[in-house]
């Protein structure tokens, strides 16, 4: 025991030249790695309020638009009356060349608390606190003045965090070569127009706001047949289905709209009218409607199709 | 001063260094299966960039998979060495000075594996520099490689520093 003792003191002094020098050497890392640090972070403090001056100035002096879209359910009976597929969802896919399996407008058939069901087309919510562009690591999905919700494919890492933090699970990945047709790849990409589609990004409705400023309604309200889908602008207080122009803020009092989880405060500006197709005479005890289709008989190379 | 003393200490300490020094049949067929298994992943990883995520199976619902857990694995394998070594530290067990390098040895490496599968399991990996170039600090993805970073950094500094027994 005397012995190791020995032994121990021994190595220990030893050791401790050791330890000075462990502990020197991370002393100098950490002050280099500081310095190093510095200007970086500065820099990126200067960008942050540069791009906050940029955009306030941008903002002041012009009107903005606020697009929105009010879903009227008591008119939207998923095209069982006409026997076919969802036209929103149809026209919104050809309008946009959207892969198998995304739907970027979906009818989902809910169950009523009573019985029967009701149809729910469901777009991207364009949330004004949206969870998708709060966690995105690259800015890839960001919202724009007007508040629309948008993702630029060029930058998206595909690492599908926005997917996980969407409560309306409305968004889609490129999981392979997308199954498109040839003539989507002419298309000049733009966040607002994502055509042609890129593998391995996340895709979502972009709520057309080029078509609006265009002075045309987004493809799913031009397809309705029955006219359910309203798209306008809070901010001048009107929407228009097509046929009928309505002042918002009333049509939406009077109606008692509301949004999809609205408790979880994402602000989203998809408003629905509670219903089930009635005032087109749907009976709420039909089920069932037709299944979406992709109407392309000629696919890009390499394509390859999945399921959600 | 030594408790055994000259040759018979040498003797010792051959016995006990001689798996590092001389490799038998045994190591090599485990260092051949693992080679293998490695060589099969990376064919596998050749595959997935060629043909994209599809191959994973993994779909819009289920979108994150084996390499998000097998991410979280690595990275609690990791935290299981940093806690070894600074256990054995704070109750001054002598015997620590091997347990202490062989737990910073698997701080390293599991860390390393663990930080590559996010790069694996990413859309676009030809796209990393986007974290650094439009990385936003509001994200959590972002601190994640802060974080990883930070702490692959100190325990590779820790295991190549001098060590301190």
């Amino acid at each position: 025991m005397d012995d190791n003792g020995q032994v121990d003191t021994a190595e220990s002094q030893n050791n401790r030249e050791w330890q000075v020098s462990r502990r020197r050497l991370l002393k100098i890392l950490g002050s280099a790695g500081g310095i190093a640090a510095a200007p970086a972070l500065i820099s990126l403090l200067a960008q942050h309020a540069d791009a906050s001056a940029g955009q306030q100035a941008e903002q002041k002096p012009r009107r903005l638009r606020k697009w929105m879209m009010v879903i009227d359910l008591r008119r939207c009976d998923g095209c069982q009356g006409i026997d076919l597929p969802p036209q929103c969802t149809q026209a919104c896919i050809q309008g946009h060349y959207a892969p198998e399996p995304m739907q970027w407008i979906q009818v989902y058939e809910h169950d009523l608390a009573g019985d029967g069901t009701q149809f729910v087309p469901t777009p991207c919510m364009q949330c004004q606190n949206a969870p998708c562009v709060n966690v995105c690591p690259v800015g890839a999905t960001f919202a724009t003045p007007e508040g629309i919700v948008l993702i630029d494919q060029e930058i998206c890492i595909g690492c599908r965090l926005c997917m996980a933090a969407c409560p309306y699970d409305r968004r889609f990945f490129n999981w392979g070569m997308p199954p498109v047709p040839p003539e989507s790849l002419l298309a000049d990409y733009h966040p607002e127009h994502q055509i042609p589609a890129e593998r391995g990004t996340v895709m979502k409705c972009d709520f057309c706001p080029d078509m609006a400023r265009a002075g045309k309604l987004p493809y799913c309200a031009q397809a309705c047949p029955t006219n359910a889908i309203y798209y306008g602008d809070l901010e001048e207080d009107f929407a228009t289905n097509g046929v009928e122009v309505v002042k918002l803020s009333r049509f939406l009092a009077d109606n008692q709209a509301y949004r999809q989880k609205e408790h979880l405060g994402t602000k989203p500006r998809v408003y629905y009218i509670a219903g089930h197709g009635e005032a087109i005479g749907r009976k709420p005890s039909r089920r069932g409607r037709q299944a979406t289709g992709w109407p392309w008989q000629e696919k890009i190379k390499g394509a390859q199709t999945w399921t959600r | 001063m030594d408790t055994v003393s000259g040759g018979r200490r040498e003797d010792l300490e051959r016995t006990a260094l001689r798996p590092l020094v001389r490799t038998g049949k045994g190591y090599w067929l485990v260092v051949g299966t693992l080679l293998v298994v490695f060589c099969w992943g990376v064919f596998a990883y050749i595959i997935q960039l060629r043909d994209g995520l599809f191959v994973t199976g993994m779909r819009d619902r289920i979108s994150w998979g084996l390499y998000i857990s097998l991410f979280v694995f690595f990275i609690g394998i990791s935290h299981a060495g940093t806690l070894i070594s600074a256990i054995l530290r704070m109750v001054q067990a002598q015997w620590r000075t091997p347990a202490t390098r062989m737990a910073e040895f698997i701080t390293v490496v599991a860390l390393s594996v663990g930080a590559l599968m996010p790069i694996i399991d990413m859309g676009h990996p030809d796209r990393l520099l986007n974290m650094f170039i439009h990385g936003r600090w509001e994200s959590p993805l972002v601190w994640d490689i802060l974080a990883i970073t930070t702490y692959l950094t100190g325990s590779v500094i820790y295991l190549v520093s001098p060590p301190d027994p």
